[in-house]
């Protein structure tokens, strides 16, 4: 540690500084006082001392003859040293008037004026005189001169009051007092700026902590023998502190940042909720709404927001939903399977909902009690109900359909092994039915696995190229040759020349079949069936016209339906599935085509099959 | 034997005593095939194609016994059966409903109509006719 680290170098110890040395100058000052003020006491006692031996042994001297003046030199002969002496201020004999007789001044003073008091207990005595001129006090001794016991006269015997007379002491006395005290006074100081040092460190550091934020360096403070242990202490202290505020701050820093990414989480989290096109909602034990997500809107007529809060029964007014929801009113996080319900809301007339419970269990374990409620989920499952509707109804129509051809079947084939299976005329016609029925339970057969497949989706349509004029040649014959025609004119109008096409060969035959037998099925006797072909820039049709019953416009669209027939008797008079027209439109929607249909009832019917010319259709010839 | 069969074939049709059965089914085959089992066992039969021209038989005249398809145009045999029901409460001839779907909603209907049966298509003739003679039996009783 240099030197120069004790020197004051702020202000307050300036002052620190400045208050030593002016103590120490005021120590040495009251020191001297005191000395000087003991030594004046000292003095004056021994001056009382002195002054009254003195004076009683004047008073022992006889005087010769009542001779004042000749004591007065005896008095100077007991005594000779007594002028010499520095306190001397004067020795006068008076007589009992007053007047001196004889005396002995020091310069410059002046003797005062004395009166005999004759009382004898006031012969001797003492008193102060004020010097006007020369100033100070005079300390006189008086008493009686006597004569054989009898006053003659008064002596006085008179020294300088002691003073504060330091010339007495001289410089170096005053060294001698003044420079030990000065010594000490910065010695004091030096000790005190040592001490104290570490106290103004501290002070720095505080100062510095309440300023900035933060301290990157670690704090020490060192310190003297006194202050050591509060230094230390201290010190520790603040790096304990401040090692503890940078954690914190590291801490808050992490947390922070750890907050964001939970909250992105949570959001990402809520909008991934309100995004599943499901109603969804979460509500306690006591049925109050915990959590709702956007859609819920769209499910029960309710608000998200406005509904949190609210118990079931303040916003849910479908009585057969908050009948099943309110069975969980109370259950306290014991645990329960996930529960399911379909039905009809009021709010949605012909809408099917349904709705999934499920208990939400805390991650960590499943423990009953541990629960966040119950989960609620409401799905619209009205496009699944019409399906499994439309299914029940498919296989109701198809079972019936089997049923019947397989009803006549064995009707005839059980008359066969009895009696009637005898006539000759009755097996012919038991064959011919039996005959009839099984193909026509095979056609429905396999236009139902057709329509299905094509359903489904899962049929494939194995395309190849067709030369088209042959298929509908081939198509028409097979026909013309199968199908009973019962005076029905059967004619075929092609074009000479004819885009070949990329179809599915099976199906497409099956679809135009379907067209053809329908045209001669619901003909008049006598009636025309065209099969004809054309094509144009754009687009190739192949169309079947007849001349038979027709098709009402109410019922146009209605016929490409599975399983319709028409209500028109002379419709229902012939035997059909329904499947053909739907069967033939799913297979031209597959190639990509359509079917269009032009028909007056009593008239005809026209069926048009249409192909677009685009690439997936018509190759061309390379 | 064949006198015999001829007898019984007589004693048969006595019996019966041309007892009427309408037959209703909008299949030709069928009441093709029933008219001939019902015929040869000695019945008299009557044909209709769907439940509205039954209906209107039976206002005309009165069957001992009517069967009857469900699925017809025009009027289902359901609706047939529950109309006899409302325009004859106390009607006496028995019914017997051939059905091919087997689902319970089929049935339910037929326990309000009194005096019904029911039989699922396909059925033996033979059965039919053996049902039919049960039920008339029973009623004759």
């Amino acid at each position: 540690m240099q030197f120069t680290d004790l020197l004051p170098t702020t202000e307050k110890t300036d002052h620190l500084g400045f208050t030593i040395i002016v103590a120490s100058l005021l120590t040495a000052l009251t020191i001297l006082f005191s000395v000087l003020h003991f030594s004046r006491q000292m003095e004056r006692e021994q001056l009382g001392i002195d002054g009254t031996r003195l004076i009683h042994l004047f008073a022992q001297i006889a005087p010769a003859g009542g001779d004042l003046t000749t004591v007065f030199e005896k008095y100077q002969l007991a005594v000779p040293d007594l002028a010499a002496e520095t306190a001397f201020a004067y020795l006068t004999v008076r007589n009992l008037d007053g007047q001196t007789v004889r005396q002995q001044v020091r310069p410059g003073l002046s003797v005062p004026s004395f009166v005999f008091i004759a009382d004898p207990s006031r012969w001797y005595g003492e008193r102060v005189v004020e010097q006007e001129d020369a100033g100070g006090k005079v300390l006189e001794f008086y008493g009686p001169v006597l004569d054989d016991g009898m006053v003659i006269g008064t002596v006085s015997l008179a020294f300088l009051a002691p003073g504060y007379d330091m010339s007495r002491f001289g410089m170096s006395g005053l060294a001698r007092l003044a420079l030990p005290a000065i010594l000490l006074g910065t010695l004091i100081y030096i000790i005190l700026a040592i001490e104290l040092k570490p106290l103004r460190r501290i002070s720095m550091v505080l100062k510095e902590l309440s300023e900035n934020e933060s301290i990157e360096k670690p704090i020490t403070i060192q310190g003297t023998r006194t202050t050591h242990e509060l230094a230390k202490n201290l010190g520790d202290f603040l790096e304990t502190m401040r090692r503890r505020i940078q954690h914190l701050e590291d801490l808050a820093a992490r947390k922070f940042s750890t907050n964001k990414v939970l909250r992105y989480k949570i959001a990402r989290l809520t909008s991934v909720l309100d995004a599943i096109p499901a109603g969804i909602f979460v509500m306690d034990e006591s049925l109050t709404v915990i959590f709702a997500n956007q859609k819920l809107a769209s499910f029960v007529n309710v608000d998200a927001q406005s509904v949190i809060g609210q118990t079931l029964t303040g916003w849910c007014d479908d009585e057969e939903l908050l009948a099943f929801l309110s069975r969980y009113k109370g259950l306290h996080g014991r645990l329960f399977r996930a529960d399911e319900l379909t039905y009809q809301p009021a709010a949605f007339p012909g809408r099917t909902m349904s709705v999934t419970t499920a208990p939400l269990h805390a991650a960590e374990n499943a423990q009953a009690g541990n629960g966040y409620g119950t989960l609620v989920i409401l799905w619209d499952v009205t496009a699944e109900a019409l399906a499994r509707a439309a299914r029940g109804e498919f296989v109701a129509h198809v079972s019936h359909e089997l049923k019947s051809p397989l009803n006549v079947i064995l009707m005839y084939s059980d008359l066969l092994r009895e009696e009637e299976g005898k006539s000759p005329e009755f097996r012919v016609e038991a064959v011919n039915v039996i005959h009839d029925e099984v193909e026509r339970l095979t056609l429905l057969i396999n236009n139902m696995l057709s329509i299905s497949k094509i359903e489904m989706g899962s049929i494939s349509l194995d395309r190849q190229r067709v030369k088209t004029l042959s298929l509908l040649r081939d198509i028409f014959d097979s026909v013309s040759r199968s199908v009973k025609s019962d005076g029905i004119t059967f004619s075929l109008q092609l074009p000479g020349e004819l885009s070949p096409i990329m179809v599915d060969k099976y199906l497409l035959t099956i679809a135009v079949t379907n067209l053809l037998t329908n045209a001669i099925k619901y003909n008049r006797p006598g009636g025309r069936v065209v099969l004809s072909a054309e094509e144009t820039e754009s687009q190739i049709f192949v169309r079947v016209k007849d001349t038979g019953i027709g098709i009402a416009p109410e019922e146009q669209a209605k016929i490409f339906e599975k399983f319709y027939r028409s209500e028109d008797d002379e419709v229902r008079k012939k035997s059909g599935h329904g499947l053909g027209l739907p069967l033939a439109k799913n297979i031209v929607e597959l190639h990509g085509g359509t079917i269009a249909l032009y028909s007056e009832p009593g008239e005809g019917s026209e069926f048009s099959i249409v192909f677009p010319k685009n690439q997936g259709m018509v190759r061309e010839r390379i | 034997m064949k006198r015999m069969e001829s007898t019984m074939k007589e004693a048969h049709l006595l019996e019966n005593k041309a007892k009427k059965i309408l037959v209703a089914d909008d299949q030709p085959h069928v009441l093709r095939v029933l008219r001939l089992v019902l015929e040869k066992a000695g019945y008299q039969v009557d044909a209709a194609a769907n439940g509205r021209i039954a209906l209107e038989w039976i206002r005309q005249n009165q069957p001992d016994a009517l069967i009857t398809d469900i699925f017809m145009p025009e009027m289902t045999g359901r609706e047939l059966c529950e109309n006899l029901q409302r325009e004859w409460p106390e009607r006496s001839f028995p019914i017997l409903v051939m059905t091919s779907r087997t689902e319970r909603s089929e049935k339910d209907w037929t326990r309000n109509i009194a005096n019904l049966e029911v039989v699922e298509k396909p059925v033996s003739p033979r059965q039919l006719v053996s049902r039919m003679g049960h039920l008339l039996d029973t009623l004759a009783h």
